[in-house]
């Protein structure tokens, strides 16, 4: 599947699904989207990629690795619960910034959260995939 | 007083640590404990004495009523003496007996937890925790039982006491559990308050099970046939488990429960006739026996069948006899077991035929031997004579079958004696010339320092019984219901029971004379080995082994589509009859309204699942299941779930891309079933999805409207912060299920990343 | 259009359990992949159905006209699981393929032999 319209077509893609993906993580919290769909988004373009580029292409064009991203998502993700525990509150009480942003409205924990998930979930599936692709050579 | 219970424990973590320190530093250390618990246990006995029970209790299970919950009255505190005293000289023996044993730490270990847990069960309060502390010393003296663990016949006997004593700790569980359906409470001070419960309902059951359970316990008859067996244990795990303490613990849930259960028929009656055989049987049993540690072990049963009937009569002199009677017995038969361990270890043998003259050699422990013989024989002034002397006194003193009675007792008591002198004078008289074991020499000081200890406490006792008054006082007031004025002495001059006991020592005595005519007699023994329960018990338990090989065989062959079909099956039968049976086809009235759209995704979608499960080639089904995925996103898009949808969809993605990488290279799917199978799964998978069709519509059509539904949406955007409910659930109000789905996703990343990197190990080597 | 709904349960259900019961192993990850439909869409038919108004906070809100929103959330969250499920036990399907070179069940039912 090595063909070159698939390829300089992915290339073409990779940045708008990233950009893509990116937008719907933080617009999730008042429009479709979310950190899930996000990542998985962001992954798909990443098979997408694989298939066409090959595996050390992909890895080439994804920089980190992705055991990184797990391990970076699942901080991010449980950092964003620390204030609720340095206060006392109930666990995972959500904190918010009082400005808006444009896009994203208003920023807090569970954005944070969002990220967490965001990262998880593309480490998780970049490596999976990379890692069947490594298989096959 | 908690540290106290725990003591045991921690010593029993801390004994590889001792041996860490020096072997000889531990054998120096670990006696002390049961010292410590000992001296902790007698000064509260002035508060005892005076009634002031102690009680302390930390919370554990409160909805349940179950807390770590412990009160020491008379009963539990002379108990507690008896396992901390006899501990320390048990200990102290140990250390003797088991040095350079290649496991020796590990002998101690168990000896330490088993220890804590008597302890446990004498003073624990609440039920549940007596019942913990309970299966805690089954289980410790299966370890010790089987501690000799290369012989087949230790494992067996340890297997069998487990599985005996295991079954009472269960009845007894049961028992409890219906005490709390009668009175509310797992706390026995607390339910003592309820006085007899013959009136509930519950009351015979709770009987039969707390007696099952004592009796397993207590070795009596029927269940007598472990406590021989478990003579393959260590020398002073027979003293310390099998004699003086564990075995005792039926005794004390028999007089503990006493004042709930005692008065009525079935508990009296049972217990007089079950104690009385069971002391009958095995003194008859004992006769035979030329091992002398299992003539002591049968007449330790005969000794705990005496007790056991004593608590059926019931009468203020029977529950005085039992108490006087029980200590009496744990410091002989403790001591008497202890020589025995002594002599095995200095000569080899335990054959009391090949035993004579050792007295010469072993001067201390024929001492010991003596006094503890004497005081089962019942010889003035031992406290086994004031034993004997007060149980006589019962007997005599019992209306209805009063000379039946007495004969028995006269038999088993001679038996006793019997046993007393073939196991503990015969061994030390006589020459030595002609001894095999001509070389025996005196064991170390441990060994010895104990029995004689043991031994003058007996005789002190013995010669100024009034000491025990205060404390035989207060386990009297905590098991019966009567008032009673306690008054133990020593001489009560030459009445009835003093003539009847010389008679018993006599006919001991001339028993023994004739020992070789009773080796010779076969007849009534014959007869008794096909009564002989451990029968039962061995084709029982074959029976039990050949069962589960058959339904193994039968349900889990190894074939992991049989086990599936079994599962759904079975749910098939269970869940699709009631879904029959309540099935009505008017409750039917459809609410959406059908659309084109949503018909062409339905048959797209039915169509695909066809083609997956006809698809000839691995890609076929992959781009089958492919569009199953994608049409249920657009029926996603078409009710209201955006979010779902694009999930669905990128989802969809990446699991067939999955499957591309694996299965595009792989062969062929094998050649399909035969037909007949076929069909078989087929009507199965049909029938699942008719019923799951089935209940679906059932659900549908009942009217619901959900609470949480508006909660969500309410609360959306003034707490959440966000007009995606959805989402905010995800991230705010049920956050921590999305945190525990993404750790289950770092797990399963981890999973294939332990696969995979097996794998490329693999190819290294 | 819920008769329509729960006849597709139906089906799902039925697919993946017959294709649970195969001999081939990748059948029985397929099947895996469509009981897990099945259930999504099961819960997603009990949430009950409201056509094309989702569970957004808008200016007009009114409560009755709107997607549940609570199903949505767990059937998003039992996607994302189904999916590490399955990408682990494909992994684990390949792995045991290269072991034993089959993908008939038949052939994993004794352990000794993954030995060489």
């Amino acid at each position: 599947m090595n063909t070159t319209v698939l390829k300089s077509a992915a290339r073409f893609l990779i940045p708008i699904f990233m950009v893509l993906s990116f937008f719907l993580l933080i617009r999730g919290h008042n429009e479709p989207g979310g950190g899930f769909i996000g990542g998985l988004v962001a992954s798909s373009a990443l098979a997408l990629y694989l298939i066409a580029a090959g595996l050390e292409e992909s890895q080439k064009l994804m920089r980190i690795r992705p055991i990184v991203l797990i391990t970076a998502g699942l901080l991010v993700a449980f950092l964003s619960t620390v204030p609720s525990i340095i206060t006392g509150l109930p666990f995972m009480t959500a904190f918010w910034i009082n400005t808006e942003i444009p896009v994203a409205g208003k920023v807090g924990t569970p954005l944070l959260f969002d990220l967490g998930v965001y990262l998880l979930v593309i480490g998780i599936t970049t490596k999976i995939i990379f890692n069947l692709a490594g298989q096959e050579k | 007083m908690f540290l106290i219970i725990l003591i045991s424990f921690i010593a029993s973590a801390s004994v590889p640590l001792f041996y860490r320190i020096g072997p000889k530093f531990a054998r120096i250390v670990m006696p002390a404990v049961p010292m410590i618990i000992f001296l902790y246990f007698s000064s509260l006995y002035s508060g005892v004495i005076s009634g002031d029970n102690i009680r302390l209790s930390i919370p554990w299970f409160t909805a349940l009523d179950v807390n770590f919950s412990f009160y020491i009255d008379g009963l539990g505190l002379l108990f507690s003496l008896l396992i901390s005293g006899i501990g320390f000289v048990v200990f102290l023996f140990a250390t003797g007996y088991m040095k350079g044993d290649s496991l020796e730490p590990r002998f101690f270990i168990y000896l330490y937890i088993f220890m804590g847990a008597m302890i446990g069960v004498v003073t624990a309060d609440n039920l549940i925790v007596l019942f913990l502390f309970w299966e805690l010393t089954s289980i410790s003296s299966y370890l010790l039982i089987g501690y000799y663990n290369h012989q087949e016949k230790s494992r067996y006997a340890a297997l069998q006491a487990l599985l005996v004593t295991g079954t009472g700790g269960i009845s007894l569980l049961a028992a409890f559990i219906l005490i709390y359906f009668a009175t509310g409470s797992f706390e026995f001070s607390y339910i003592k308050d309820f006085g007899l419960l013959s009136e509930n309902v519950y009351y015979p059951y709770i009987a039969i099970l707390i007696i099952l359970g004592a009796f397993t316990k207590s070795a009596q008859f029927p269940f007598h046939f472990w406590l021989p067996n478990a003579m393959a244990a260590p020398g002073p795990v027979s003293a310390y488990l099998h004699s003086a303490t564990m075995v005792k613990a039926g005794v004390f849930i028999l007089a503990k429960f006493n004042p709930l259960l005692g008065g009525e028929p079935i508990w009296n009656t049972t217990l007089l006739t079950v104690g009385l055989t069971t002391a009958v049987i095995s003194i008859f049993l004992a006769l035979k026996q030329t091992d002398i540690k299992k003539l002591l072990a049968y007449s330790t049963v005969s000794a705990l069948g005496t007790m056991v009937f004593l608590n059926g009569i019931g009468s203020e002199k029977a529950l005085l006899a039992m108490v006087v009677y029980l200590i009496a017995h744990a410091l002989y038969k403790a001591t008497l077991f202890l020589v025995a361990g002594t002599i095995d270890h200095e000569t080899g043998t335990r054959n009391v035929n090949r035993l004579y003259g050792l007295g010469r050699h072993m001067p201390y422990t024929a001492a010991a031997a003596l006094i503890a013989s004497f005081s089962q024989i019942g010889i003035i002034p031992m406290l086994g004579f004031t034993g004997k002397e007060s149980l006589l006194a019962a007997i005599l003193t019992f209306e209805g079958y009063t000379f039946l009675l007495t004969v028995l007792v006269f038999f088993s008591s001679a038996g006793m004696v019997y046993v007393a002198i073939n196991s503990g004078l015969k061994p030390f008289w006589g020459k030595t010339a002609g001894n095999a074991a001509l070389q025996v020499h005196e064991a170390p000081y441990t060994m010895w320092a104990g029995p004689i200890l043991l031994g003058l406490i007996s005789i002190f006792l013995g010669i100024y019984p009034p000491l025990l008054n205060n404390l035989v006082q207060a386990v009297y007031n905590g098991i019966s219901k009567d008032d009673f004025g306690i008054d133990i002495y020593l001489w009560h001059g030459f009445n009835a029971e003093f003539i009847i006991g010389t008679l018993i020592i006599l006919a001991g005595i001339s028993l023994y004379f004739f020992r070789e005519r009773i080796y010779s007699v076969s007849l009534p023994f014959g007869v008794i080995k096909y009564i002989k329960p451990s029968f039962y018990y061995d084709s029982g338990l074959q029976a039990i082994i050949s069962f589960s090989k058959l339904q193994t065989r039968l349900l889990q062959n190894g074939y992991l589509r049989y086990y599936i079909l079994l599962i759904i099956s079975t749910v098939l039968l269970l869940a699709g009859y009631p879904v029959i049976q309540n099935f009505e086809i008017a409750h039917i009235n459809s609410a959406t309204p059908v659309t084109f759209v949503e018909v062409i995704l339905a048959l797209l979608l039915s169509i695909s699942v066809l083609a997956t499960i006809r698809a000839k080639s691995r890609l076929a089904a992959v781009v089958s299941i492919g569009v199953v995925g994608y049409s249920l996103s657009l029926l996603f898009v078409v009710y209201g779930a955006p979010d779902l949808a694009m999930t669905q969809f990128a989802v969809e993605t990446l699991t067939v891309v999955l499957f591309v990488l694996i299965i595009y290279r792989l062969p062929k799917f094998l050649p399909a079933s035969r037909i007949s199978r076929r069909l078989r799964d087929g009507l199965v998978a049909g029938m699942a999805g008719v019923m799951m069709t089935a209940i679906t519509l059932m659900i549908l059509f009942y009217e619901r409207e959900s609470e949480l539904k508006n909660y969500f949406l309410e609360k959306s955007l003034s707490e959440g912060k966000g007009k995606n409910v959805v989402n905010v659930i995800l991230v705010d109000f049920r956050a921590l299920d999305t945190i525990g789905e993404i750790t289950v996703l770092a797990i399963a990343a981890i999973g294939v990343f332990a696969l995979i990197g097996l794998k490329s190990r693999e190819k290294k080597i | 259009m819920e008769i329509i709904l729960s006849l597709l349960i139906g089906i799902l259900y039925a697919g993946g359990v017959y294709l649970i019961l195969r001999r081939s192993l990748v059948k029985v990850l397929i099947g895996l992949l469509l009981l897990g439909h099945a259930a999504n869409l099961l819960i997603f038919t009990l949430g009950r159905l409201v056509k094309a108004k989702p569970a957004f906070i808008t200016d007009e809100l009114s409560a009755s006209a709107v997607a549940d929103p609570l199903p949505q959330a767990l059937i998003l969250t039992a996607i994302v699981i189904g999916f590490g499920v399955i990408s682990f036990a494909v992994v684990l399907f390949k792995r045991a393929y290269d072991a034993v070179e089959s993908d008939d069940i038949d052939n994993l039912n004794t352990t000794d032999s993954l030995e060489a």
